[in-house]
């Protein structure tokens, strides 16, 4: 019946344009790796690839991580190890996060776990964001540690005003009102004491930060 | 009342008798007006579900802009001794010709990159072969390859 017919043909456009992307990016990721290696460094690489591709776990951060290395200049031995023990903390990631998530939330959730958050902070997060997104609440997290933060007084605030509703704009603020030593001194002198630009990075056109660092202010953009 | 009145009602209750002709043609004319229902339900069909397609990939463009509008971040580095700097990161794959910082006035040098929402790691490279984190950034957790990354963390775009 044509009907039936005009039906499944749109179907298929929006499964298309939904799976389509996905394929490319796949093909530009290998593109990328293949330029950037010898071929005995592109096979290994790509051994692990396919491996975490098989486990179901984003490819993505694994060749940014191999990347990373190659403009590093790390041996390939290095990129390698290094690859493949990312590998693993994402699917240490994934399973504090209940077996699930987006490669975003799979790679801010390594990142918060590497930064000392506890791996009950990652499933407390999905139990109470189960139908959201917990990407900016473990990034938050990760950056208040990164900060000078204790890791449990970082969950514990990042699980606070998660449980209480606040979005994900303005989590993001929070760690630009938490005074990093490190950071306020590198920063302060060369914005008071020579007049120059605000310090990186500045995001442009956003809900100002509540902050003492100069460099946090946010501004968003449509 | 006159017997002719009721002789008259009862002509008219008589049963009309049609010719095979007519009969034929009122059968046939119900038959088309089923069959003129019938399209015109299948064309409202046809479009509800046009219409829900259309939304549906309306959602789906809608939900990927969203999910990939972030904000856009500048990076700044007060090195005005420097004959050339690059960012670095994870947004960039790590390219160290996509980015490149432009020196303004003062001497800082400076690029604005959309970003999407979530965490980044980056880096400076200052003329060619000198890695240096932003100084007005905290440093990502671990550093895997020597040179360590900065971190920023970037909100979802304004909705």
């Amino acid at each position: 019946m044509r009907y039936t017919g005009a039906i499944v043909l749109g179907l298929a456009g929006v499964l298309g344009h939904a799976v389509v992307p996905l394929r490319v990016d796949a093909q530009a990721s290998d593109d990328r790796l293949r330029g950037a290696f010898d071929p005995p460094t592109y096979a290994s690489l790509h051994a692990v690839l396919d491996s975490a591709r098989a486990a179901g776990l984003p490819a993505e951060p694994l060749v940014d991580k191999a990347l990373e290395g190659a403009a590093k200049h790390a041996s390939s031995e290095r990129i390698v190890a290094v690859v493949r023990d990312l590998s693993a903390r994402l699917a240490g990631a994934r399973d504090a996060l209940g077996g699930y998530g987006t490669a975003d939330e799979l790679s801010a959730g390594t990142a918060a776990l590497r930064a000392g958050i506890a791996p009950n902070t990652l499933a407390d997060l999905r139990r109470l964001r189960h139908n959201e997104q917990v990407t900016i609440p473990l990034a938050v997290a990760a950056e208040l540690v990164a900060r000078g933060v204790r890791p449990d007084s970082a969950s514990a605030q990042v699980l606070r005003l998660a449980a209480a509703g606040v979005r994900d704009v303005e989590l993001a603020a929070l760690p630009h009102s938490i005074a990093s030593p490190s950071v306020a001194s590198s920063v302060s002198p060369s914005v008071v004491g020579a007049g120059e630009e605000a310090a990186s990075p500045t995001a442009l056109n956003g809900p100002k930060a509540r902050g003492v660092i100069p460099a946090g202010t946010t501004k968003q953009k449509p | 009342m006159p017997d002719w009145v009721d002789l008259l009602a009862e002509e008219l209750r008589a049963p009309v008798e049609l010719s095979s002709l007519t009969t034929a043609r009122i059968m046939a004319a119900v038959r088309d007006d089923r069959a003129r229902r019938l399209r015109r339900t299948r064309i409202w069909l046809t479009l509800a579900t046009a219409a829900v397609i259309v939304m549906a990939i309306a959602g789906v463009v809608v939900v990927r802009t969203r999910l990939h509008m972030g904000m856009v971040v500048q990076f700044t580095l007060p090195v005005p001794a420097a004959h050339q700097v690059v960012v670095v990161g994870d947004f960039n794959h790590w390219d160290t010709h996509a980015t490149p910082l432009r020196q303004t006035s003062s001497g800082t040098w400076r690029a604005t990159v959309r970003l999407k929402p979530g965490a980044h790691v980056y880096s400076f490279v200052v003329d060619g072969n000198r890695w240096v984190t932003d100084p007005a950034a905290p440093l990502a957790p671990g550093s895997d390859f020597g040179p360590p990354n900065s971190l920023v963390t970037v909100a979802p775009g304004a909705t």
